[in-house]
């Protein structure tokens, strides 16, 4: 199960603060390219645009992440 | 594996689903079929690194694919190759390299909404290297028997639901333990770098350095390394041209030296990849570090102007692999 988006975790985790490296190469990009759209538009809206795109990304590939996404959650 | 063009155009007859790659006089009238194909002389096959313009390296589609489609963008509709990409399946592009297209591609597709939703590879077409200049290279729609010089051919293809996708790289490049150099902008040409926050003439820099330009630059993007290669420094023009786009804001560093390339990529190959449904080489692997007559083992395919896993990469290898579901 992935975590909601309302798990205070996704934000730093989006945001390259806190760090988490997956054995997938997509999932990787995905947070590199949310970090660096965050960086450049911190704006609450684009936040929460980045944390609907990478739950929607996670809750898709499920089986291939949330063995990661729990230990770091 | 490399045919010949009769042996090519037999498979097209038999209603098998192709990628090609070859030079232009061999795949111009092809017949009409199930394939998409790019021009290039250059391939991994399974004896090694080949140069021919008398061959073409097809590869078949695995019939456990359900359904596949071609289509043709022009390059203000790349951002739909995303979205028209399957939700349960891949997709396989050829940009011609020096396009608008490949250009737009590079410096848009990581904005691409969806993006990395979708399992998207693909490889950049080119020439034989006595042609550069020359000839322009070209990709084709073999459902339509039309080819292009602009533009992006898309192969999507659906799975049934067993089934599922593995997109991965093999990049034998790690950031060197030199300057961490960043750019203002984004983009293929660059005059002026940031050299751990200040200012410098890039082409300036990387000639007093000495820096062997054959190294690309690499980013870190969450431990993916990430090369953005050197065509040419211009010191009078005081311009850096790269083989792909630099972004604003990200940290690069030149890369280590690899001495060796076939031990290192052989180390680095994830044990799990076997007959590939789809793989490419960067050109400048084949030609710096010698892979003409050298092995890569079951990762063989076209040698390529670029490589597509979802964004444009330079000097890497890309492979896409069909596997069962997990139970």
């Amino acid at each position: 199960m992935i975590p909601s988006k309302s798990h205070p975790k996704w934000v730093p985790l989006l945001r390259g603060e806190s760090k988490l490296q997956f054995k997938v190469f997509a999932g990787n990009m995905m947070l590199s390219q949310c970090a660096r759209r965050i960086k450049s538009d911190p704006s609450p809206q684009n936040v929460q645009a980045c944390v609907d795109e990478a739950h929607a990304f996670f809750s898709k590939y499920e089986n291939l992440y949330s063995a990661e996404l729990k230990s770091h959650f | 594996m490399l045919m010949t063009r009769d042996q090519a155009a037999q498979k097209i007859q038999s209603g098998a689903t192709l990628y090609l790659a070859g030079d232009q006089a061999l795949l111009d009238g092809l017949p009409t079929g199930n394939w998409i194909g790019g021009t290039i002389p250059y391939f991994m096959d399974k004896q090694g690194g080949t140069h021919s313009r008398d061959l073409i390296f097809v590869s078949e589609q695995d019939p456990c694919v359900g359904a596949s489609r071609v289509r043709w963008y022009g390059p203000d509709e790349l951002p739909s190759i995303a979205s028209d990409s399957p939700d349960h399946g891949f997709s396989v592009i050829i940009l011609p390299a020096t396009s608008q297209a490949h250009v737009r591609y590079a410096q848009e597709s990581p904005d691409y909404p969806g993006l990395f939703m979708k399992n998207i590879v693909g490889w950049v077409s080119g020439v034989d290297l006595a042609d550069l200049g020359k000839v322009a290279p070209r990709i084709y729609d073999g459902t339509s028997g039309k080819s292009y010089s602009e533009g992006c051919v898309a192969l999507h293809a659906t799975l049934p639901d067993d089934k599922m996708v593995s997109v991965g790289i093999v990049n034998c490049f790690e950031q060197g333990d030199g300057d961490v150099i960043t750019f203002a902008q984004d983009g293929f040409d660059v005059g002026q770098a940031l050299i751990n926050g200040q200012p410098h003439d890039f082409a300036d820099y990387l000639t007093r350095n000495q820096i062997d330009v054959r190294l690309p630059l690499v980013a870190d993007y969450n431990g993916e390394k990430i090369n953005a290669s050197i065509q040419s420094v211009d010191q009078d023009g005081r311009k850096v041209t790269l083989y792909a786009p630099v972004f604003r804001g990200v940290e690069y560093r030149i890369a280590a030296p690899v001495a060796n390339y076939v031990e290192e990529f052989s180390r680095q190959l994830p044990q799990t990849v076997r007959s590939p449904e789809f793989s490419c080489n960067c050109i400048l692997n084949f030609l710096y570090s010698e892979l003409e007559g050298k092995r890569t083992g079951e990762l063989i395919g076209p040698v390529t102007f670029g490589e597509v896993a979802y964004q444009l990469l330079n000097q890497t290898m890309v492979y896409l692999q069909i596997e069962d579901m997990p139970a």
